[in-house]
């Protein structure tokens, strides 16, 4: 089930350039994916940003910029790939608005102390360069692009998060420490969570599969990712109870628990603590940055209203 | 390929050192090409040293139609083009070495 057969090399062997001629459905399919990703990496800027005035030292404060920075770069890209497909820029952040899109689990919550960012961001960091190493091997030529170099800076950004959780972690005290167990505990389920619901009995015959933008299934990319995250984690002196994860040896996979889907699909639809604040940011940015897209884009300016 | 729009702006750039392939990088959307060339500062410079940095509007490359680019992928296996042709001379020149 986790290995890939002969059939996927034929699935994902056919490529698409932006001129390519694509099957009916599929130009529509890689802009959602794309425009998704790009509101995910705006929107994932801002538990960061609301901590830029609270970051303890200067030097974090550099990384956090410099990741804020490149995080924005990468709504930019993804936001191009989806541009050229049809959809223009203002629409990705204004459904997003007016309740059109939906976020990720993970991207509903904040981070309530110091010690918390860097484990989260660890656990996020690591997921996302999971599903991007499994994304970049996809079939429509400028997403896969893009990825490649997303992959890279989110690369930098892990090794932030882990310097951050070991510098917490080693130089910390109890009560810091404390902290940064209770939040792995806190992120590890959401985490298992944003790789998607269970692979159905029917994930092949998705069209987006067949098509190979979805490359592996989600359970696939959600395994991989423990793998390798459960020891780096323990490696930093987190405890990892096995009622959260457990690798079985005769199964070859790990058994996980703590997340309730029922509860993640009703978050995602509902809006979790931070939704409403997110929401607020984006809006407000929207329309503070109105007068800079009539500059930059005289020509072509579509009313995000 | 038959690019539409001239807001969008391939961008090319040379990173890792004078004299290396100034290579096709992404690109960007904007009303005009000073502003494309920040952006693409911006978006694609920023972690790397770059020493050239190109904004070309979409609209100015051309790359042929269908039956043109059909054409390209012949290269490879026209055996007059290769060292060795044609084999016979090859095996009689026997000993005699490459410069």
């Amino acid at each position: 089930m986790f290995e890939s057969s002969t059939l996927d090399t034929e699935r994902l062997s056919t490529k698409y350039e932006l001129w390519s001629e694509m099957p009916d459905g599929y130009r529509e399919g890689i802009a959602r994916v794309a425009s998704f990703q790009s509101l995910a990496e705006i929107v994932g800027v801002l538990p960061f940003s609301d901590w830029m005035r609270r970051v303890p030292d200067f030097a974090r404060k550099q990384m956090f910029i410099a990741k804020i920075q490149d995080e924005v770069g990468h709504g930019h890209i993804t936001a191009r790939v989806s541009e050229d497909l049809g959809v223009p820029r203002e629409k990705i952040l204004s459904d997003f608005v007016e309740g059109r899109t939906k976020l990720l689990n993970i991207f509903h919550f904040g981070f309530e102390t110091w010690e918390e960012v860097g484990i989260a961001a660890l656990l996020m960091n690591s997921s996302a360069i999971v599903q991007f190493q499994s994304l970049d091997k996809g079939t429509y030529l400028p997403y896969v692009r893009a990825l490649k170099k997303i992959e890279k800076e989110e690369g930098f950004h892990y090794h932030h998060a882990l310097d951050l959780t070991h510098q917490v972690m080693t130089e910390g005290t109890n009560v810091q420490r404390a902290r940064v167990q209770n939040a792995f505990e806190t992120w590890f389920p959401r985490l298992i969570g944003y790789f998607g619901p269970p692979d159905s009995a029917v994930y092949e015959s998705n069209p987006l599969f067949k098509w190979g933008i979805k490359v592996d299934s989600n359970d696939t990319i959600r395994q991989r990712w423990m793998s390798k995250i459960v020891p780096v984690v323990k490696s930093l002196g987190v405890h990892v109870d096995d009622s959260l994860a457990k690798y079985d040896e005769n199964a070859k996979s790990w058994s996980y628990s703590g997340v309730d889907w029922g509860e993640v699909k009703k978050l995602i639809n509902d809006g979790g603590p931070m939704y409403g604040r997110w929401v607020d940011a984006i809006a407000r940015s929207l329309e503070s940055n109105k007068r800079y897209r009539r500059a930059a884009l005289r020509n072509q300016f579509v009313d995000a209203a | 390929m038959q690019p539409e729009s001239d807001a969008e702006y391939e961008v090319f750039l040379q990173i890792g050192g004078v004299g290396k392939p100034i290579q096709l990088a992404g690109s960007v959307r904007a009303s005009d090409r000073e502003l494309a060339w920040q952006c693409a500062k911006e978006i694609f410079t920023r972690r790397e040293d770059c020493t050239v940095l190109w904004v070309v509007p979409r609209s100015s490359i051309f790359a042929g139609d269908k039956t043109l680019i059909e054409t390209l992928f012949q290269g490879t296996g026209r055996e007059f083009r290769m060292p060795g042709f044609p084999s016979s001379h090859r095996r009689e020149r026997g000993a005699v070495t490459e410069l």
